[in-house]
Protein backbone atom coordinates (compact mmCIF):
# COMPACT_ATOMS: atom_id res chain seq x y z
CA UNK A 1 0.00 0.00 0.00
CA UNK A 2 1.33 3.40 -0.90
CA UNK A 3 1.94 6.25 1.53
CA UNK A 4 -1.31 8.09 2.36
CA UNK A 5 -1.39 11.31 0.38
CA UNK A 6 -4.36 12.78 2.19
CA UNK A 7 -5.05 13.34 5.84
CA UNK A 8 -7.63 15.09 7.92
CA UNK A 9 -6.58 17.16 10.88
CA UNK A 10 -9.05 17.51 13.75
CA UNK A 11 -9.45 21.30 14.11
CA UNK A 12 -12.00 20.83 16.87
CA UNK A 13 -13.58 17.62 18.11
CA UNK A 14 -17.32 17.00 18.23
CA UNK A 15 -19.21 15.81 21.29
CA UNK A 16 -18.15 12.18 20.97
CA UNK A 17 -16.34 11.13 17.79
CA UNK A 18 -15.21 7.54 17.53
CA UNK A 19 -13.32 5.55 14.93
CA UNK A 20 -15.38 2.46 14.04
CA UNK A 21 -15.30 -0.47 11.66
CA UNK A 22 -17.34 -3.66 11.41
CA UNK A 23 -14.49 -6.11 12.02
CA UNK A 24 -14.79 -8.21 15.18
CA UNK A 25 -12.04 -8.63 17.77
CA UNK A 26 -13.58 -11.97 18.69
CA UNK A 27 -12.66 -11.35 22.32
CA UNK A 28 -16.00 -11.55 24.14
CA UNK A 29 -14.56 -14.52 26.04
CA UNK A 30 -11.92 -12.27 27.60
CA UNK A 31 -14.54 -9.75 28.64
CA UNK A 32 -14.20 -7.30 25.74
CA UNK A 33 -17.23 -5.55 24.32
CA UNK A 34 -18.34 -6.07 20.75
CA UNK A 35 -17.90 -2.35 19.84
CA UNK A 36 -18.34 -1.01 16.28
CA UNK A 37 -20.93 1.28 14.66
CA UNK A 38 -24.25 1.46 16.53
CA UNK A 39 -26.22 2.24 13.38
CA UNK A 40 -24.68 -0.32 11.04
CA UNK A 41 -27.13 0.59 8.30
CA UNK A 42 -26.04 4.25 8.24
CA UNK A 43 -22.35 3.38 8.60
CA UNK A 44 -22.46 1.20 5.47
CA UNK A 45 -24.55 3.73 3.53
CA UNK A 46 -21.93 6.38 4.20
CA UNK A 47 -19.19 4.06 2.92
CA UNK A 48 -21.09 3.14 -0.22
CA UNK A 49 -21.98 6.77 -0.95
CA UNK A 50 -18.34 7.70 -0.59
CA UNK A 51 -17.56 5.14 -3.29
CA UNK A 52 -15.62 2.92 -0.95
CA UNK A 53 -15.14 -0.49 -2.57
CA UNK A 54 -15.25 -2.28 0.81
CA UNK A 55 -17.27 -0.32 3.37
CA UNK A 56 -17.56 -3.46 5.50
CA UNK A 57 -13.78 -3.48 5.94
CA UNK A 58 -13.03 0.23 6.16
CA UNK A 59 -12.76 2.45 9.22
CA UNK A 60 -15.09 5.44 9.42
CA UNK A 61 -16.17 7.96 12.04
CA UNK A 62 -19.22 7.80 14.27
CA UNK A 63 -20.29 11.01 15.93
CA UNK A 64 -23.01 12.08 18.30
CA UNK A 65 -25.18 15.12 17.37
CA UNK A 66 -22.23 17.34 16.47
CA UNK A 67 -19.21 15.88 14.75
CA UNK A 68 -15.69 17.23 14.47
CA UNK A 69 -14.41 20.05 12.29
CA UNK A 70 -11.78 18.61 9.95
CA UNK A 71 -9.19 20.20 7.71
CA UNK A 72 -7.96 18.22 4.70
CA UNK A 73 -4.25 18.27 3.86
CA UNK A 74 -3.09 16.68 0.64
CA UNK A 75 -5.11 15.37 -2.29
CA UNK A 76 -8.91 15.75 -2.58
CA UNK A 77 -10.97 13.05 -0.91
CA UNK A 78 -14.36 11.66 -1.83
CA UNK A 79 -16.54 11.40 1.26
CA UNK A 80 -20.14 11.01 2.38
CA UNK A 81 -22.16 11.43 5.54
CA UNK A 82 -25.15 9.32 6.59
CA UNK A 83 -27.24 8.73 9.67
CA UNK A 84 -29.52 10.91 11.73
CA UNK A 85 -30.04 14.35 10.29
CA UNK A 86 -26.62 15.98 10.13
CA UNK A 87 -25.60 19.00 8.18
CA UNK A 88 -22.20 18.59 6.57
CA UNK A 89 -20.77 22.01 5.83
CA UNK A 90 -17.85 22.26 3.42
CA UNK A 91 -15.96 25.56 3.36
CA UNK A 92 -19.06 27.25 4.73
CA UNK A 93 -21.53 25.68 2.28
CA UNK A 94 -24.12 23.19 3.56
CA UNK A 95 -24.17 19.86 1.69
CA UNK A 96 -26.67 17.05 1.49
CA UNK A 97 -26.41 13.97 3.67
CA UNK A 98 -26.57 10.58 1.96
CA UNK A 99 -24.77 12.05 -1.10
CA UNK A 100 -21.12 11.86 -2.07
CA UNK A 101 -19.05 15.02 -2.03
CA UNK A 102 -15.43 15.83 -2.65
CA UNK A 103 -13.36 17.62 -0.04
CA UNK A 104 -10.77 19.70 -1.91
CA UNK A 105 -7.24 20.13 -0.69
CA UNK A 106 -7.33 22.53 2.25
CA UNK A 107 -11.09 22.00 2.57
CA UNK A 108 -12.71 22.56 5.94
CA UNK A 109 -15.48 20.10 6.77
CA UNK A 110 -17.86 20.78 9.63
CA UNK A 111 -20.44 18.25 10.79
CA UNK A 112 -23.25 20.18 12.43
CA UNK A 113 -26.30 18.78 14.18
CA UNK A 114 -29.62 18.59 12.40
CA UNK A 115 -32.91 18.79 14.17
CA UNK A 116 -33.53 15.05 14.45
CA UNK A 117 -31.56 11.85 14.88
CA UNK A 118 -28.58 11.25 17.10
CA UNK A 119 -25.61 9.66 15.32
CA UNK A 120 -23.86 10.46 12.10
CA UNK A 121 -21.23 8.59 10.11
CA UNK A 122 -18.48 10.04 7.98
CA UNK A 123 -16.90 7.72 5.44
CA UNK A 124 -14.13 8.41 2.95
CA UNK A 125 -13.27 6.36 -0.08
CA UNK A 126 -10.72 3.81 1.11
CA UNK A 127 -11.41 4.42 4.77
CA UNK A 128 -9.29 6.03 7.48
CA UNK A 129 -5.84 4.68 8.36
CA UNK A 130 -5.99 3.80 12.03
CA UNK A 131 -3.95 1.09 13.77
CA UNK A 132 -5.85 -2.14 14.16
CA UNK A 133 -5.71 -3.57 17.67
CA UNK A 134 -6.38 -7.28 17.87
CA UNK A 135 -8.23 -7.35 14.56
CA UNK A 136 -10.38 -4.23 14.72
CA UNK A 137 -9.99 -0.46 14.53
CA UNK A 138 -13.18 0.23 16.48
CA UNK A 139 -12.74 2.35 19.58
CA UNK A 140 -13.29 0.24 22.68
CA UNK A 141 -14.13 2.75 25.43
CA UNK A 142 -15.12 0.24 28.12
CA UNK A 143 -11.67 -1.40 27.87
CA UNK A 144 -9.70 1.81 27.57
CA UNK A 145 -7.47 0.58 24.76
CA UNK A 146 -4.59 2.90 23.75
CA UNK A 147 -5.03 6.08 21.68
CA UNK A 148 -7.88 6.24 19.14
CA UNK A 149 -8.79 2.66 20.03
CA UNK A 150 -9.82 3.80 23.47
CA UNK A 151 -10.98 7.43 23.29
CA UNK A 152 -12.94 9.96 21.26
CA UNK A 153 -11.14 12.29 18.84
CA UNK A 154 -9.22 15.25 20.21
CA UNK A 155 -7.99 18.49 18.70
CA UNK A 156 -4.87 17.82 16.67
CA UNK A 157 -5.57 14.15 15.93
CA UNK A 158 -4.64 13.11 12.39
CA UNK A 159 -6.81 10.80 10.30
CA UNK A 160 -4.98 9.64 7.18
CA UNK A 161 -6.96 8.32 4.22
CA UNK A 162 -6.04 4.83 3.07
CA UNK A 163 -6.07 5.00 -0.72
CA UNK A 164 -4.39 7.50 -3.01
CA UNK A 165 -7.19 9.72 -4.21
CA UNK A 166 -7.80 10.69 -7.77
CA UNK A 167 -10.69 13.04 -7.17
CA UNK A 168 -10.96 16.54 -8.45
CA UNK A 169 -12.82 19.23 -6.65
CA UNK A 170 -14.89 19.87 -9.77
CA UNK A 171 -16.99 16.71 -9.27
CA UNK A 172 -20.65 17.60 -9.02
CA UNK A 173 -21.80 18.59 -5.57
CA UNK A 174 -25.40 17.89 -4.72
CA UNK A 175 -26.54 20.62 -2.39
CA UNK A 176 -30.14 19.45 -2.06
CA UNK A 177 -31.03 18.73 1.57
CA UNK A 178 -32.71 15.39 2.07
CA UNK A 179 -36.02 15.19 3.86
CA UNK A 180 -35.91 14.36 7.53
CA UNK A 181 -36.83 10.78 8.11
CA UNK A 182 -40.45 10.80 9.23
CA UNK A 183 -39.79 8.32 12.03
CA UNK A 184 -37.70 10.90 13.86
CA UNK A 185 -40.27 13.64 13.68
CA UNK A 186 -42.81 12.94 16.37
CA UNK A 187 -45.20 10.40 17.76
CA UNK A 188 -44.22 7.02 19.04
CA UNK A 189 -41.58 4.75 17.55
CA UNK A 190 -42.24 1.04 17.34
CA UNK A 191 -39.25 -1.15 18.12
CA UNK A 192 -39.67 -4.76 17.05
CA UNK A 193 -38.78 -7.54 19.46
CA UNK A 194 -38.65 -11.31 19.74
CA UNK A 195 -39.09 -13.18 23.04
CA UNK A 196 -35.99 -13.16 25.23
CA UNK A 197 -34.74 -16.13 27.25
CA UNK A 198 -36.84 -15.35 30.35
CA UNK A 199 -40.04 -14.30 28.55
CA UNK A 200 -41.82 -17.63 29.19
CA UNK A 201 -41.03 -17.41 32.92
CA UNK A 202 -42.67 -14.02 33.47
CA UNK A 203 -46.26 -13.62 34.64
CA UNK A 204 -48.74 -12.58 31.97
CA UNK A 205 -49.36 -9.19 33.61
CA UNK A 206 -45.65 -8.34 33.38
CA UNK A 207 -45.47 -9.45 29.75
CA UNK A 208 -48.50 -7.34 28.83
CA UNK A 209 -47.02 -4.42 30.72
CA UNK A 210 -43.79 -4.55 28.70
CA UNK A 211 -45.66 -4.32 25.40
CA UNK A 212 -47.70 -1.21 26.29
CA UNK A 213 -46.90 2.15 24.68
CA UNK A 214 -45.80 3.80 27.94
CA UNK A 215 -42.03 3.99 27.59
CA UNK A 216 -39.76 6.87 26.74
CA UNK A 217 -36.07 6.85 25.90
CA UNK A 218 -34.29 8.20 28.98
CA UNK A 219 -31.17 10.34 29.14
CA UNK A 220 -29.32 7.24 30.34
CA UNK A 221 -28.59 6.30 26.78
CA UNK A 222 -25.16 5.59 25.40
CA UNK A 223 -23.22 2.98 23.45
CA UNK A 224 -23.54 0.45 26.28
CA UNK A 225 -27.31 0.57 26.34
CA UNK A 226 -30.45 2.65 26.34
CA UNK A 227 -32.64 2.81 29.40
CA UNK A 228 -36.37 3.34 28.96
CA UNK A 229 -38.42 5.14 31.59
CA UNK A 230 -41.97 4.09 32.29
CA UNK A 231 -44.20 2.73 35.01
CA UNK A 232 -42.82 -0.36 36.79
CA UNK A 233 -44.52 -3.73 36.18
CA UNK A 234 -47.48 -4.52 38.46
CA UNK A 235 -46.31 -4.91 42.06
CA UNK A 236 -48.83 -7.67 42.70
CA UNK A 237 -46.61 -9.89 40.62
CA UNK A 238 -43.37 -8.81 42.26
CA UNK A 239 -42.56 -12.43 43.05
CA UNK A 240 -40.90 -12.84 39.66
CA UNK A 241 -38.02 -10.74 40.92
CA UNK A 242 -37.13 -13.25 43.63
CA UNK A 243 -37.71 -16.26 41.41
CA UNK A 244 -35.42 -14.90 38.72
CA UNK A 245 -32.87 -13.08 40.88
CA UNK A 246 -30.46 -15.99 41.12
CA UNK A 247 -30.07 -16.64 37.39
CA UNK A 248 -26.56 -17.67 36.36
CA UNK A 249 -24.88 -15.07 34.18
CA UNK A 250 -25.01 -15.74 30.45
CA UNK A 251 -23.73 -14.17 27.28
CA UNK A 252 -25.70 -11.03 26.35
CA UNK A 253 -26.74 -10.92 22.72
CA UNK A 254 -26.74 -7.46 21.09
CA UNK A 255 -30.21 -5.94 21.50
CA UNK A 256 -30.89 -7.92 24.64
CA UNK A 257 -33.59 -6.15 26.68
CA UNK A 258 -32.76 -6.45 30.37
CA UNK A 259 -35.27 -5.88 33.13
CA UNK A 260 -33.49 -4.95 36.37
CA UNK A 261 -35.54 -5.26 39.58
CA UNK A 262 -36.52 -1.57 39.44
CA UNK A 263 -38.64 -2.46 36.41
CA UNK A 264 -37.21 -0.09 33.78
CA UNK A 265 -35.99 -1.94 30.69
CA UNK A 266 -32.49 -1.44 29.28
CA UNK A 267 -31.66 -2.32 25.68
CA UNK A 268 -28.03 -3.44 25.44
CA UNK A 269 -25.99 -2.24 22.47
CA UNK A 270 -22.48 -2.69 21.05
CA UNK A 271 -20.46 -1.58 24.10
CA UNK A 272 -22.39 -3.81 26.52
CA UNK A 273 -20.52 -6.17 28.80
CA UNK A 274 -20.53 -9.57 27.11
CA UNK A 275 -22.00 -11.37 30.15
CA UNK A 276 -24.90 -10.34 32.31
CA UNK A 277 -27.40 -11.74 34.76
CA UNK A 278 -30.50 -9.56 34.79
CA UNK A 279 -33.77 -10.97 33.45
CA UNK A 280 -34.01 -10.70 29.67
CA UNK A 281 -37.68 -10.68 28.72
CA UNK A 282 -37.19 -9.41 25.17
CA UNK A 283 -34.68 -9.30 22.37
CA UNK A 284 -34.72 -6.35 19.96
CA UNK A 285 -34.21 -7.24 16.31
CA UNK A 286 -30.96 -6.07 14.70
CA UNK A 287 -32.58 -3.59 12.29
CA UNK A 288 -34.33 -1.80 15.16
CA UNK A 289 -31.18 -1.68 17.30
CA UNK A 290 -29.79 0.48 14.48
CA UNK A 291 -32.91 2.68 14.51
CA UNK A 292 -32.71 2.95 18.30
CA UNK A 293 -29.21 4.41 17.90
CA UNK A 294 -30.88 7.44 16.28
CA UNK A 295 -33.64 8.07 18.80
CA UNK A 296 -33.18 11.01 21.11
CA UNK A 297 -34.03 10.98 24.82
CA UNK A 298 -37.67 11.79 25.51
CA UNK A 299 -38.99 9.97 22.44
CA UNK A 300 -41.99 7.68 23.07
CA UNK A 301 -41.27 4.08 22.17
CA UNK A 302 -43.10 0.78 22.25
CA UNK A 303 -41.90 -2.81 22.07
CA UNK A 304 -43.83 -4.61 19.34
CA UNK A 305 -43.62 -8.38 18.80
CA UNK A 306 -42.49 -9.60 15.40
CA UNK A 307 -41.27 -12.84 13.84
CA UNK A 308 -37.72 -13.95 13.12
CA UNK A 309 -38.49 -14.10 9.38
CA UNK A 310 -39.75 -10.51 9.44
CA UNK A 311 -36.63 -9.55 11.40
CA UNK A 312 -34.34 -11.01 8.73
CA UNK A 313 -36.27 -9.16 6.01
CA UNK A 314 -36.07 -5.91 7.97
CA UNK A 315 -32.34 -6.43 8.30
CA UNK A 316 -31.86 -6.97 4.56
CA UNK A 317 -33.95 -3.91 3.85
CA UNK A 318 -31.98 -1.78 6.33
CA UNK A 319 -28.70 -2.88 4.78
CA UNK A 320 -29.89 -2.00 1.27
CA UNK A 321 -28.65 1.18 -0.31
CA UNK A 322 -31.77 3.28 0.24
CA UNK A 323 -32.13 5.49 3.31
CA UNK A 324 -34.75 4.12 5.67
CA UNK A 325 -38.28 5.11 4.97
CA UNK A 326 -40.76 5.94 7.62
CA UNK A 327 -41.42 4.48 11.01
CA UNK A 328 -44.38 2.72 12.45
CA UNK A 329 -46.47 4.47 14.99
CA UNK A 330 -47.37 2.74 18.20
CA UNK A 331 -50.53 2.37 20.20
CA UNK A 332 -52.75 1.34 17.30
CA UNK B 1 -15.18 -36.88 25.96
CA UNK B 2 -16.69 -40.06 27.37
CA UNK B 3 -20.26 -38.80 27.81
CA UNK B 4 -21.52 -36.00 25.58
CA UNK B 5 -23.81 -33.64 27.44
CA UNK B 6 -27.16 -33.01 25.83
CA UNK B 7 -26.79 -30.20 23.24
CA UNK B 8 -29.65 -27.78 22.46
CA UNK B 9 -29.45 -24.81 20.12
CA UNK B 10 -31.98 -21.97 20.25
CA UNK B 11 -32.26 -18.59 18.57
CA UNK B 12 -31.69 -15.47 20.66
CA UNK B 13 -33.44 -12.83 18.60
CA UNK B 14 -32.53 -12.75 14.91
CA UNK B 15 -28.71 -12.50 15.12
CA UNK B 16 -27.55 -14.89 17.82
CA UNK B 17 -27.85 -18.55 18.76
CA UNK B 18 -27.42 -20.08 22.17
CA UNK B 19 -26.12 -23.59 22.72
CA UNK B 20 -27.17 -24.95 26.10
CA UNK B 21 -25.61 -28.03 27.57
CA UNK B 22 -27.42 -30.15 30.12
CA UNK B 23 -27.22 -30.79 32.96
CA UNK B 24 -26.49 -27.14 33.81
CA UNK B 25 -25.04 -25.73 35.90
CA UNK B 26 -22.40 -28.42 36.20
CA UNK B 27 -18.66 -28.66 35.73
CA UNK B 28 -19.20 -31.04 32.78
CA UNK B 29 -21.53 -28.63 31.02
CA UNK B 30 -19.18 -25.71 31.70
CA UNK B 31 -16.13 -27.45 30.25
CA UNK B 32 -18.12 -28.76 27.27
CA UNK B 33 -19.30 -25.19 26.61
CA UNK B 34 -15.73 -23.91 26.83
CA UNK B 35 -14.54 -26.60 24.43
CA UNK B 36 -17.26 -25.79 21.88
CA UNK B 37 -16.63 -22.03 22.10
CA UNK B 38 -12.86 -22.42 21.62
CA UNK B 39 -13.44 -24.68 18.63
CA UNK B 40 -15.82 -22.16 17.07
CA UNK B 41 -13.39 -19.27 17.56
CA UNK B 42 -10.64 -21.29 15.92
CA UNK B 43 -12.86 -22.40 13.02
CA UNK B 44 -15.76 -19.95 12.86
CA UNK B 45 -18.94 -21.00 11.12
CA UNK B 46 -19.84 -18.79 8.13
CA UNK B 47 -21.03 -15.35 9.26
CA UNK B 48 -20.09 -15.95 12.89
CA UNK B 49 -18.98 -12.86 14.82
CA UNK B 50 -17.97 -14.46 18.11
CA UNK B 51 -18.59 -17.39 20.44
CA UNK B 52 -18.73 -16.96 24.21
CA UNK B 53 -19.04 -19.70 26.82
CA UNK B 54 -20.57 -19.01 30.24
CA UNK B 55 -21.94 -21.45 32.81
CA UNK B 56 -22.72 -24.30 30.47
CA UNK B 57 -24.04 -22.24 27.57
CA UNK B 58 -22.41 -20.77 24.47
CA UNK B 59 -23.67 -17.56 22.89
CA UNK B 60 -22.85 -17.40 19.18
CA UNK B 61 -23.35 -13.97 17.61
CA UNK B 62 -23.93 -13.74 13.85
CA UNK B 63 -23.12 -10.99 11.39
CA UNK B 64 -26.05 -9.27 9.69
CA UNK B 65 -23.76 -8.82 6.69
CA UNK B 66 -23.57 -12.57 5.93
CA UNK B 67 -26.50 -13.95 3.94
CA UNK B 68 -25.88 -17.39 5.46
CA UNK B 69 -26.97 -16.19 8.89
CA UNK B 70 -30.53 -15.37 7.80
CA UNK B 71 -32.46 -18.62 7.95
CA UNK B 72 -33.05 -21.73 9.96
CA UNK B 73 -30.06 -23.50 8.43
CA UNK B 74 -27.72 -21.46 10.68
CA UNK B 75 -29.22 -23.21 13.69
CA UNK B 76 -28.81 -26.74 12.34
CA UNK B 77 -25.31 -25.90 11.12
CA UNK B 78 -24.30 -24.73 14.58
CA UNK B 79 -25.91 -27.74 16.23
CA UNK B 80 -23.88 -30.10 14.02
CA UNK B 81 -20.66 -28.16 14.72
CA UNK B 82 -21.25 -28.21 18.48
CA UNK B 83 -21.79 -31.98 18.49
CA UNK B 84 -18.73 -32.49 16.32
CA UNK B 85 -16.62 -30.31 18.65
CA UNK B 86 -17.59 -32.51 21.59
CA UNK B 87 -16.78 -35.69 19.67
CA UNK B 88 -13.44 -34.56 18.28
CA UNK B 89 -12.23 -32.22 21.02
CA UNK B 90 -9.72 -33.75 23.38
CA UNK B 91 -11.80 -32.50 26.31
CA UNK B 92 -8.77 -31.49 28.30
CA UNK B 93 -8.72 -27.83 29.11
CA UNK B 94 -5.49 -26.43 30.50
CA UNK B 95 -4.85 -27.15 34.17
CA UNK B 96 -6.05 -24.26 36.31
CA UNK B 97 -3.63 -22.18 38.38
CA UNK B 98 -4.37 -20.89 41.88
CA UNK B 99 -4.22 -17.18 42.77
CA UNK B 100 -4.32 -15.59 46.23
CA UNK B 101 -6.04 -12.22 46.12
CA UNK B 102 -5.76 -9.89 49.16
CA UNK B 103 -8.98 -7.94 49.82
CA UNK B 104 -9.65 -4.92 52.03
CA UNK B 105 -13.19 -5.66 53.23
CA UNK B 106 -15.76 -3.06 54.29
CA UNK B 107 -15.59 0.69 54.71
CA UNK B 108 -15.19 2.78 51.56
CA UNK B 109 -13.67 -0.25 49.85
CA UNK B 110 -16.72 -2.41 50.54
CA UNK B 111 -19.75 -0.10 50.71
CA UNK B 112 -22.28 -2.97 50.65
CA UNK B 113 -20.71 -5.13 53.39
CA UNK B 114 -23.02 -3.85 56.13
CA UNK B 115 -26.13 -4.23 53.92
CA UNK B 116 -25.13 -7.76 53.02
CA UNK B 117 -24.70 -8.57 56.71
CA UNK B 118 -28.13 -7.12 57.48
CA UNK B 119 -29.87 -8.91 54.60
CA UNK B 120 -28.27 -12.28 55.41
CA UNK B 121 -28.67 -11.97 59.19
CA UNK B 122 -24.92 -12.39 59.65
CA UNK B 123 -22.33 -10.12 61.22
CA UNK B 124 -19.91 -8.31 58.90
CA UNK B 125 -17.16 -10.54 60.26
CA UNK B 126 -19.14 -13.67 59.39
CA UNK B 127 -19.75 -12.38 55.86
CA UNK B 128 -16.00 -11.85 55.43
CA UNK B 129 -15.16 -15.28 56.84
CA UNK B 130 -17.66 -17.01 54.57
CA UNK B 131 -16.60 -15.04 51.50
CA UNK B 132 -12.86 -15.52 52.06
CA UNK B 133 -13.12 -19.06 53.34
CA UNK B 134 -13.56 -20.80 49.98
CA UNK B 135 -11.63 -21.82 46.91
CA UNK B 136 -13.42 -20.33 43.92
CA UNK B 137 -13.17 -21.47 40.32
CA UNK B 138 -13.16 -19.00 37.39
CA UNK B 139 -16.39 -20.06 35.66
CA UNK B 140 -16.27 -17.37 32.98
CA UNK B 141 -14.52 -14.13 32.02
CA UNK B 142 -16.86 -11.38 30.92
CA UNK B 143 -18.62 -8.10 31.57
CA UNK B 144 -15.32 -6.20 31.17
CA UNK B 145 -11.88 -7.40 30.03
CA UNK B 146 -10.56 -9.81 32.64
CA UNK B 147 -13.60 -9.73 34.97
CA UNK B 148 -13.74 -13.23 36.52
CA UNK B 149 -17.04 -14.87 37.38
CA UNK B 150 -16.19 -16.99 40.39
CA UNK B 151 -18.24 -19.81 41.83
CA UNK B 152 -19.64 -21.02 44.07
CA UNK B 153 -20.47 -18.48 46.71
CA UNK B 154 -21.43 -19.75 50.19
CA UNK B 155 -25.21 -20.36 49.97
CA UNK B 156 -25.90 -18.03 52.92
CA UNK B 157 -24.44 -15.09 50.95
CA UNK B 158 -26.74 -15.46 47.92
CA UNK B 159 -28.51 -12.14 47.31
CA UNK B 160 -30.07 -10.54 44.24
CA UNK B 161 -28.20 -7.84 42.36
CA UNK B 162 -28.83 -4.22 43.33
CA UNK B 163 -32.21 -2.93 42.16
CA UNK B 164 -30.47 -0.09 40.33
CA UNK B 165 -26.90 -0.62 39.12
CA UNK B 166 -24.25 1.84 40.33
CA UNK B 167 -22.98 4.17 37.64
CA UNK B 168 -19.40 3.91 38.94
CA UNK B 169 -17.68 0.95 40.57
CA UNK B 170 -13.92 1.39 41.24
CA UNK B 171 -11.42 -1.00 39.68
CA UNK B 172 -10.50 -3.89 41.99
CA UNK B 173 -13.89 -4.00 43.74
CA UNK B 174 -14.75 -7.49 44.97
CA UNK B 175 -18.48 -8.08 44.77
CA UNK B 176 -21.22 -10.72 44.94
CA UNK B 177 -24.43 -11.45 43.01
CA UNK B 178 -26.59 -14.56 43.24
CA UNK B 179 -24.31 -17.56 43.60
CA UNK B 180 -21.29 -15.76 42.18
CA UNK B 181 -18.50 -13.45 43.23
CA UNK B 182 -16.22 -11.40 41.00
CA UNK B 183 -13.56 -8.71 40.79
CA UNK B 184 -14.13 -5.52 38.77
CA UNK B 185 -11.17 -5.51 36.38
CA UNK B 186 -11.81 -1.96 35.13
CA UNK B 187 -13.80 0.94 36.57
CA UNK B 188 -17.34 0.62 35.24
CA UNK B 189 -21.02 0.66 36.05
CA UNK B 190 -22.22 -2.39 37.93
CA UNK B 191 -25.05 -3.99 39.88
CA UNK B 192 -23.17 -6.38 42.16
CA UNK B 193 -22.93 -5.87 45.93
CA UNK B 194 -19.44 -4.67 46.82
CA UNK B 195 -17.79 -6.32 49.84
CA UNK B 196 -14.24 -5.04 49.48
CA UNK B 197 -11.43 -4.04 47.19
CA UNK B 198 -8.26 -5.63 45.90
CA UNK B 199 -5.18 -4.15 44.22
CA UNK B 200 -4.74 -7.02 41.75
CA UNK B 201 -4.40 -6.01 38.09
CA UNK B 202 -6.52 -8.28 35.95
CA UNK B 203 -6.34 -6.44 32.63
CA UNK B 204 -3.25 -5.29 30.73
CA UNK B 205 -4.38 -3.26 27.71
CA UNK B 206 -0.75 -2.75 26.66
CA UNK B 207 -0.24 -6.51 26.03
CA UNK B 208 0.84 -7.40 22.49
CA UNK B 209 -1.17 -10.59 22.41
CA UNK B 210 -4.91 -10.45 23.03
CA UNK B 211 -5.01 -13.65 25.08
CA UNK B 212 -2.20 -12.31 27.30
CA UNK B 213 -4.04 -9.07 28.13
CA UNK B 214 -6.18 -10.83 30.70
CA UNK B 215 -4.76 -12.37 33.92
CA UNK B 216 -7.19 -15.20 34.68
CA UNK B 217 -8.45 -18.09 32.56
CA UNK B 218 -11.58 -20.18 32.88
CA UNK B 219 -10.64 -23.03 35.23
CA UNK B 220 -8.18 -21.02 37.37
CA UNK B 221 -8.76 -20.98 41.14
CA UNK B 222 -8.98 -17.89 43.34
CA UNK B 223 -8.71 -17.57 47.14
CA UNK B 224 -9.53 -14.23 48.79
CA UNK B 225 -7.37 -13.25 51.75
CA UNK B 226 -8.63 -10.47 54.07
CA UNK B 227 -5.97 -7.75 53.78
CA UNK B 228 -5.15 -7.44 57.48
CA UNK B 229 -4.35 -11.16 57.44
CA UNK B 230 -2.31 -11.01 54.26
CA UNK B 231 1.45 -11.37 54.58
CA UNK B 232 3.46 -9.80 51.83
Amino acid sequence: MSEPRSRFEVVSPGLFDLVVDTLPRRALHLGFSETGPLDLSAFLRAGRRAGDPAPDRSAGLEFLLRGPTLLLRGDPVRAAVAGGAIVPVLNGNPLAVERPFVVPSGGRLELLPGRQGLRGYLAVRGGFVVPSIWGSRSADLPSGLPELSGRPLRRGDILAVAQPQTETATAEQDVRMVELEPEFRSGCTELRVLPGPEWPLLPKSVRQHLLRPHYRVSTQANRVGVRFTGPPPPEADGKWKQVLAGLPSQGNAPGCVQLPPDGEPIVLLADRGPIGGYIRPLQMIAADQWRLAQIRPGQKVQFVPTTRRAAWLACQEALGSQPRQGGDRCGK
Amino acid sequence: MAVSPDVRVRWVGDRALRITLAPAPSAEAASAAELIARGLRRRPMPGMVDALAAYGSVLVTLSPLAASTSGESARSDLSARARMALLTGDGSLAQGRRFQVPVRYGGDDGPDLEDVARLTGLTAGEVITRHAGRIYTVMAIGFRPGFPYLGDLHPSLRLPRLATPRTHVPVGSVAIAGGQTGIYSTASAGGWRILGRSSIRLFHPEAKDLEQSVAFRVGDEVVFVPAQMARS
